[in-house]
């Protein structure tokens, strides 16, 4: 891109962004009970708990098995696939992750797809 | 010096993990500085992308929107789109973020993997340090990922090795431990069916956030849940009915979260 044009779209997309965080940060530093550390948490910490752990599940499955709106390939599908039932079945993380590239890249390279 | 504070006294097995994370988002970094690279983004336009933007998938849609011919204005949108999940791992990280300066730095490094990451541990002060060194590492290994992608561009094919399927697996790994709670494990779930059927017709980026809503019935069916444990026992309504949700909930997601979540994936528990 022209230096211009994208220093400008870069300003939006980082301003926006951080508006974003910051305002997540401080709301969830206000929600915050009055001292307490290691106690027992309030219920609105257990609720934002499970929140990301269902927001990060669903950015791993739409982003695993979708390009943008459009179902993604077969590599990039039955990989990711391969390495979340590794990660069901307890399997280090790291080897999930090669496990998923390298089913991805064997299907990939063979030319299958749907 | 403070952050150098924050760091000390952690144990090796957590820096372990979060180097073996870090390297992974090296690879997803790499595949991002390639694409960015074959769209004809510079160098310095693709590492200060990487830089203030901070969220993967978001630099990946406005290089993909870019490429794709579509006006910066639609760039901007979709990556600010594809970002707004980070309000809810902000809200996340303040609750144990210290106040003060840190508080405007965790806000640009509130990212999925750093928020589970820092989540997993047991209390403020281990979650804050938990996060603090998967942000900061993660923060080099982005935009160094994004800068080796770029040089490396012409003779990487990230496509061909499937590098595309790193980032998915390395999240599902982050939360599949909690998910072995059958209570989180069903919402979350029915989650990811909604955020899918979703996809195909939500604007960028805003499927996943759509699976928050699994939450709702969720909370519906712990409050029914409570209500027939308190009837059946006399003790559980003596104290005032929000101690007992909030004990409910408590114990709900207490019982198997010690070294259930990111530790337990990579077999760190012995």
């Amino acid at each position: 891109m022209e230096p211009i044009p994208f220093l400008l779209a870069l300003a939006g997309l980082a301003g926006g962004t951080y508006a974003m965080r910051l305002l997540g940060v401080r709301l969830g530093a206000r929600a915050r009970a009055g001292g307490e550390t290691d106690q027992a948490p309030s219920a609105a910490r257990v609720w934002m708990d499970r929140a990301v752990v269902v927001l990060i599940l669903a950015v791993a499955v739409t982003g695993g098995f979708f390009d943008g709106q459009e179902v993604a390939d077969a590599g990039k599908v039955l990989g990711v696939a391969a390495g979340m039932t590794a990660g069901i079945l307890r399997v280090p993380m790291l080897l999930c992750v090669v496990l998923g590239m390298v089913v991805c890249a064997v299907i990939r390279a063979a030319g299958l797809g749907w | 010096m403070v952050i150098m504070h924050a760091l000390r006294g952690i144990p090796g097995p957590v820096w372990r993990d979060a180097i073996v994370m870090n390297i992974m988002i090296l690879l997803v970094g790499l595949s991002y500085g390639a694409i960015s690279q074959a769209a004809g983004f510079p160098l310095w336009q693709t590492v200060l992308l990487a830089a203030v933007a901070t969220g993967g998938a978001a630099e990946l849609t406005f290089v993909g929107v870019i490429a794709a011919g579509g006006l910066p204005v639609f760039a901007v949108l979709g990556g600010l789109l594809v970002n707004a999940r980070n309000f809810a791992f902000g809200l996340s990280i303040g609750q144990y973020a210290p106040s003060g300066w840190r508080t405007y730095l965790a806000a640009h490094l509130a990212n999925d993997e750093a928020t589970a990451f820092g989540r997993a541990g047991r209390t403020d002060r281990e979650k804050w340090s938990r996060f603090t060194i998967a942000a900061i590492l993660l923060f080099v290994a982005w935009v160094g990922g994004a800068a080796l992608g770029q040089l490396l561009g012409a003779v990487l094919d990230a496509q061909m090795l499937g590098l595309d399927t790193a980032l998915p697996v390395l999240l599902f790994c982050l939360v599949v431990g909690d998910m072995r709670n059958r209570f989180l494990g069903i919402t979350a779930a029915a989650g990811a069916v909604l955020a899918l059927a979703l996809t195909p017709i939500a604007p960028l980026g805003l499927a996943s956030v759509g699976a928050l809503l699994a939450l709702l019935p969720a909370a519906g069916v712990l409050r029914l849940r409570r209500g027939r444990a308190a009837s059946g026992d006399a003790s559980a309504t003596a104290g005032p009915e929000s101690e007992t949700a909030r004990q409910d909930a408590v114990t709900e997601w207490r019982e198997p979260a010690p070294g259930s979540g990111f530790t337990g994936t990579t077999g760190a528990e012995d």
